[in-house]
């Protein structure tokens, strides 16, 4: 019996996490962004800094009419934000918020894997958008994406194959826990610091995963006139909106577990690690996710050709030349222990 | 349900879609696209026919005239005065800088000169309103090629320009505050200051303006030796203004047939080596702080005196053609002004930067790709208002 | 670094003694007017006076500026200004003695733009309905320019087409082509630039009537109230209440 009860309750929080999550890093993109291009961004929906802004604008897609193009491929087009979202949804299922199973979903042994393949599922679904609206910008904007996928899901992939050396575990649990148990001369630190090429290749895998400024070649406003999304309205973009920010939060939570040590902070005693762990996980995230926004309101975006130049020729090689290093590193440091 | 019978079936029946899927010849035919006139990127109603193979571009015809308002006609009907306030509207971003050659052309063939006060405001405005102009081209081209912050830096210092300019001449974007003879009233008297404050900003925001663009890796990735107009295709054309100098060629019509005050000052004309995107942002930039420093000179030697020259109420100019051309933030702005003696121009052709600007599209745009068309297009920083007249 | 301007490398003069030698027989004649000089030549000259000002050494007009054209009438008529404009009745009171070209004397004596004692090297404008093509090309960082005329008939004007020379006359040549319906020979392409396909008529000949003028009639001082007296009597004080058309010499 119980046993269910946890389940609806987990349930129940997963679902409320991603419009949460997707609320709260839009509404700190707007106001980080704001204050990074000298204005104040919303401050009037709710009174107190405009903190109801997206409930209100979240509320106005909810009213809006449903406009499918004629020429458009119904099911498929229909189909293409749920799947978006679902993506997103299901990141969020493994990543463990604090030490015990009560703060995780799921605790799969090939987590890590298992996270990054269903993230790469989002990008089917503008592949799908664009291809289904049968609009000459949507679809290039989708095949864009798709290609864009191809180059970075590979170092995006290879990154995190250096920390799964390292860890020994392909379980996201068990990756937090070795990094609790990791030190360089008796100073415990987490992967980040080993692995720091590993995490820049992350971190720049996930802006491209993401299709965020630099990145955005996929969308770019100014030529394809948001490419796949170009004849959505109403709630359907309202759920690529939703799966763009927790696809955000879930790829940065994932970055923040497997180099910043997850929901574990060095020096915290035992009864409090509960509480604390996922506070930690949550500011940690928050770090990396406030990383991509700066970058957004920093860089003008790569041509699609010069952003597969980069991905082939320096972040695949450099992972590869990681892996490489760590695998030795590994070998090297178990042998003089061992 | 399945027999040995239905499994080789299906087993011929997919090798032959395998041998079938192999022969196929996949039709690859052009993508006809057209971008605009309803475009983020073409700064209003212009319109691209492109042929794309893939991203590339095969064939690109640019359509204008969706914003025709027909002011060469309109003109001639229109006495001197009312001309100005017409003209203003030709290209909106910088509106004082079209009154002036018309003006001039105007006082030439009526031999009245503007008191050197005036003369000496007009080029102060218009060095202003090229700042002001200069400064929209930071805040759009960025944004077509996707940095989004420099817009709001830009807009913020162009918003001050603006106001110096509001408050000299009551407009924002269309002053009409030239008379034939000089100018509709003096400076107010806080004037000076603000101008002073407001000069300082501009050349702040220069600073960030350079780091933020200018001075940034990918920005540089996406404009260096990207849509490469060469001197002699640009002078065919007939590109000017900061276009023609990014390629090398320093004419600048302030310097080589000076009007106005800009003999009476010292400027430099920045001028490109390789006349790509870059070197046509990079220009810009520079030519702001220059006119910053025209400013500076004509705030210290401006003259006092009147503003207006004693002038017929009613104005009538005498039989005579006259071309009279100015250096406007797009490039070179001239009236070919045709006089039958009447209160109304006979004829007046109307000669815009950036029609001339983007007549060399079908040359530039040859071969790239599509994201090129975008930094190629903004980088000519033409207005369609100036365009389609 | 910051330099004043030099002056132009060549004067009026000198431009106009150079496309004198250059042009030959296809120049009529040289008009320098208020320190520009505009070269009126023969229509059957026009590419070759446009390649000559093009690549002449001492000239090398290379930028291309603009290209037009002016519909000359007799009459300043069909314009819906003709009320404000009485110098224009002025004009026509002064010059009585010459009436529209006749017809046959354009056919025999060949096109006659100018009257016979019409004296070269002055500004004068054309008599009779005609076309007057003008082009203007400069010489970049030498402030040097040139101006270029020709005349055409009213009826069926053509010229050749100077895009061959100055790539940028292409647009200029599409627009003069709808705006005054004159033919280019050996243009590429003379589709509509600004006008929608359908458009009938062409704009800036003087008979195309302009539809807000025909509506309601302009002459200014229907629509536009008149100044008050102590306005009036204040920009008196102000800029002197100099007499109406005075100042034309």
């Amino acid at each position: 019996m119980t046993i269910w009860i946890e389940v609806a309750v987990k349930t129940l929080a997963l679902l409320l996490m991603i419009p949460l999550a997707a609320l709260a890093l839009g509404y700190s993109e707007l106001k980080i962004m704001a204050h990074m291009q000298s204005r104040v961004g919303p401050m009037e929906a709710g009174k107190f800094h405009g903190w109801a802004q997206l409930i209100a604008d979240g509320l106005k897609f909810i009213q809006k009419e449903d406009v499918i193009p004629e020429a458009a491929d119904r099911s498929v087009f229909a189909l293409a934000p749920v799947l978006s979202l679902i993506s997103a949804f299901l990141v969020f299922a493994v990543v463990p918020f604090g030490s015990g199973q009560r703060f995780w979903f799921f605790n799969l042994d090939i987590g890590l894997f298992y996270a990054l393949a269903v993230s790469a599922i989002s990008v089917l679904g503008v592949l799908m958008a664009g291809w289904s609206s049968a609009n000459k910008y949507s679809l290039m904007g989708g095949l864009r994406a798709a290609a864009q996928l191809m180059a970075y899901e590979l170092p995006l992939v290879l990154a995190a194959v250096a920390v799964v050396i390292q860890a020994g575990t392909m379980s996201l649990v068990g990756i937090v826990e070795a990094q609790a148990n990791f030190s360089i001369l008796g100073i415990p630190v987490p992967y980040v610091v080993p692995q720091f090429a590993g995490f820049v290749i992350f971190v720049i895998a996930s802006v491209a995963e993401l299709s965020r400024t630099p990145f955005d070649m996929p969308m770019a406003e100014s030529e394809l006139i948001t490419g796949p999304l170009t004849e959505y309205t109403g709630f359907r973009f309202l759920f690529f909106f939703m799966a763009e920010y927790a696809g955000m939060f879930a790829l940065s939570a994932i970055a923040a577990t497997i180099y910043l040590g997850g929901y574990w902070l060095p020096g915290v005693p035992d009864n409090i690690a509960p509480a604390v762990g996922p506070v930690a996980l949550v500011a940690k995230t928050g770090l990396i996710a406030f990383f991509l926004i700066w970058i957004r309101s920093t860089y003008p975006r790569l041509r699609e050709d010069q952003l597969q130049k980069f991905a082939w020729k320096v972040l695949i090689p450099i992972s590869l030349v990681n892996i490489l290093v760590t695998s030795i590193a590994v070998v090297f440091v178990s042998d003089v222990q061992g | 349900m399945s027999t040995a019978g239905d499994l080789a079936e299906s087993v011929r029946a997919a090798a032959h879609a395998a041998d079938a899927r192999v022969s196929v010849d996949i039709d690859t035919g052009d993508m006809k696209l057209n971008i605009g006139p309803q475009h983020p990127a073409t700064h209003g109603v212009l319109r691209l026919v492109v042929e794309l193979d893939g991203e590339k571009v095969k064939s690109v015809k640019p359509v204008i005239g969706y914003m025709h308002r027909g002011y060469e006609k309109l003109v001639e009907v229109r006495d001197y005065p009312q001309v100005t306030t017409l003209i203003n509207r030709i290209d909106w971003v910088s509106g004082f800088c079209n009154e002036i050659p018309f003006i001039l052309g105007a006082e030439k063939l009526l031999e009245i000169e503007a008191p050197p006060r005036a003369t000496y405001l007009r080029t102060l405005l218009c060095e202003m309103q090229r700042i002001a102009s200069h400064l929209v081209f930071f805040s759009a081209y960025p944004l077509e090629v996707g940095a989004m912050t420099p817009m709001f830096f830009a807009f913020r210092e162009r918003e001050r320009v603006l106001d110096v300019l509001e408050s000299v001449t009551g407009g924002r974007f269309h002053p009409n505050f030239n008379r034939v003879g000089g100018l509709f009233k003096d400076i107010p008297a806080t004037f000076r200051s603000e101008c002073a404050e407001t000069m300082d900003a501009v050349r702040n925001v220069c600073g960030e303006l350079d780091n933020l663009i200018v001075g940034n890796e990918i920005f540089m990735e996406r404009t260096v030796g990207v849509g490469v107009l060469p001197p002699e295709i640009a002078l065919d054309y007939g590109v000017s203004g900061p276009n023609l100098r990014a390629t090398g060629v320093a004419e600048d019509i302030r310097k080589t047939s000076p009007y106005l005050a800009y003999d009476q000052v010292n400027f430099d004309i920045p001028t490109g080596e390789n006349g790509d995107c870059f070197d046509r942002a990079k220009i810009r930039l520079r030519e702001i702080i220059e006119s910053t420093y025209i400013i500076d000179q004509l705030l210290d030697s401006l003259p006092s005196g009147p503003v207006m020259a004693k002038v017929p109420k009613v104005i009538k100019v005498p039989e005579g053609e006259i071309y009279v051309k100015g250096e406007n933030p797009r490039g070179e702005m001239g009236y070919y002004i045709v006089s039958k003696g009447g209160g109304t121009p006979y004829r007046v052709k109307i000669r815009s930067g950036s029609f001339s600007n983007i007549s060399c599209l079908e040359y530039l745009l040859d071969g790239v790709l599509v994201p090129d068309i975008i930094a190629i297009l903004g980088s000519l920083d033409f207005v369609l208002g100036d365009v389609d007249r | 670094m910051r330099l004043p301007p030099t002056a132009p490398e060549l004067d009026a003069g000198e431009i106009a003694a150079r496309l004198s030698d250059g042009l030959g027989d296809g120049l009529v004649e040289t008009v320098i007017a208020r320190g520009q000089v505009t070269a009126r030549v023969r229509p059957d000259a026009w590419v070759d006076a446009a390649r000559f000002v093009k690549t002449d050494d001492s000239l090398r007009c290379t930028f291309f500026s603009w290209l037009s054209a002016i519909h000359w009438i007799e009459a300043d008529e069909g314009l819906g200004n003709s009320e404000l404009s009485d110098a224009a009745e002025e004009a026509d009171a002064a010059e009585p003695a010459e009436p529209a070209e006749p017809a046959d004397a354009a056919e025999e004596a060949g096109f006659q733009p100018y009257p016979a004692s019409h004296e070269p090297g002055t500004y004068a404008q054309p008599q009779g309905n005609l076309f007057q093509v003008l082009a203007h090309a400069s010489s970049p960082m030498r402030g040097v320019s040139v101006t270029l005329k020709t005349e055409l008939p009213e009826e069926s004007p053509k010229i050749a087409s100077i895009a061959e020379v100055f790539a940028g006359a292409n647009w200029h040549e599409r627009e003069c082509h709808e705006m005054f319906g004159i033919e280019f020979d050996g243009h590429p392409d003379l589709s509509r630039l600004y006008l929608p396909e359908d458009f009938e008529g062409h704009p800036l000949l003087k008979s195309f009537p302009l539809g807000a003028r025909e509506i309601k009639p302009w002459p200014g001082n229907v629509d536009v109230e008149a100044i008050p007296p102590e306005i009036e009597a204040r920009l008196d004080a102000e800029f002197g209440g100099g007499s109406s058309g005075g100042d034309s010499e």
